[in-house]
C-alpha cells in the first residue's frame, strides 16, 4: 500500500537515517556527546565559553552539508515557508523553551536517546510526536491552516 | 583539536543526511505529522532506519569507559520531575508544529531560503 502514498520517499529516508546515525555515532564515540541540535546550540547560552568552538563547528558543518549535497548534484525542492514571521518566531521560542526543559529534541531524544535505550527519551519522543501530530491536525483541519 | 574535528565532521554528515532526506524542508516534516491529510511516512523510516543502527553502535560505544577524545560521556541526569517534563515537551511539540521546524532544519533552512532567493543557486 505504501507506494500509493505520493509524497513517500523511502530510499532517501533510509539514506538519511544512516547518515544521521553515522554522525551521532562519530560524535558519541569521539567526544562522548549526544548529537542533539537543541543541546549543542542551547549550550552556547551557558557561560561555558570553552565549548563554543566545537558547538559552532558542528553548526557550520550542518549548514555546509547542504552545500556539499547541492554541489555534488543533489536536488532539493524549493523550501516553502508558509507561516508568517511572527508565527515562526513564536514557534522558535517555544521550541527553545520546550527542548531546554525537556532536555532534548528530535535527534537527541528520538535517535540518540532511544539508541542508548533511555526511558526518558522514549517518553519524550512519544509525547512530542503525538502532540505535534495533534497540533498539526488542529491547525490544518480544525482551524483551516490559518497559522 | 581532535574534538573540534569530530564536531565538524559529525555536523557535516548530519547536515548531509538532512539534505538527502529533504528534512530541511518544513513541508516534509509537516507531511509526516499530518496523518489526516496527505500523509508522508518518510520521517518514520528516517527514524526507524537510524534507530536500528544507533541501537547497535551506541551499545558498542557505551561499553567503553570513555570516548576517544574526552574524559567521560556527557549525558544529562534523568532527574526532571514528570509533570514539569511533560509540559515542557508540549511546548516543544506546539512550537515545532506551529512553525513546523525542528531546530536542525531551522538552522539549515534560513540560509538556504536566503541564498536561493538571491539567485546564488
Amino acid at each position: 500500500m505504501f507506494f500509493l502514498i505520493e509524497n513517500f520517499t523511502p530510499v532517501t529516508a533510509i539514506a538519511r537515517g544512516i547518515l544521521i546515525d553515522l554522525s551521532a555515532a562519530i560524535f558519541l564515540w569521539g567526544n562522548g556527546r549526544i548529537a542533539g541540535v537543541s543541546g549543542i546550540l542551547g549550550g552556547m547560552l551557558s557561560r561555558d565559553f570553552g565549548s563554543w568552538p566545537w558547538r559552532i563547528l558542528f553548526a557550520l558543518g550542518m549548514v555546509a552539508g547542504v552545500f556539499i549535497y547541492r554541489s555534488a548534484g543533489g536536488t532539493l525542492q524549493d523550501i516553502e515557508l508558509t507561516s508568517s514571521l511572527p508565527i515562526l518566531v513564536l514557534g522558535g521560542v517555544l521550541v527553545g523553551i520546550g527542548s531546554s526543559l525537556g532536555s532534548g529534541c528530535t535527534n537527541g531524544h528520538g535517535l540518540c536517546g532511544l539508541g542508548r535505550r533511555s526511558g526518558r527519551s522514549l517518553a519524550a519522543t512519544l509525547v512530542f510526536m503525538g502532540i505535534a501530530g495533534v497540533t498539526v491536525y488542529v491547525t490544518r483541519h480544525v482551524m483551516g491552516g490559518v497559522l | 583539536m581532535s574534538r573540534l574535528l569530530v564536531a565538524a565532521v559529525a555536523g557535516l554528515i548530519f547536515g548531509l543526511g538532512l539534505a538527502v532526506s529533504e528534512m530541511v524542508n518544513p513541508q516534509k516534516v509537516i507531511g509526516f505529522l499530518d496523518v489526516a491529510g496527505n500523509w508522508d511516512p518518510s520521517l518514520a523510516l528516517v527514524m526507524g532506519g537510524a534507530l536500528v543502527v544507533t541501537g547497535g553502535t551506541f551499545g558498542f560505544i557505551l561499553k567503553r569507559s570513555e570516548p576517544l577524545f574526552d574524559t567521560g560521556f556527557h549525558f544529562r541526569p534523568e532527574t526532571i520531575s514528570m509533570p514539569n517534563y511533560y509540559s515542557a515537551l508540549e511546548y516543544l511539540a506546539l512550537g515545532g508544529a506551529s512553525s513546523v521546524y525542528a531546530p536542525a532544519p531551522q538552522l539549515q533552512s534560513w540560509p538556504m531560503v536566503k541564498w536561493t532567493r538571491s539567485g546564488l543557486w
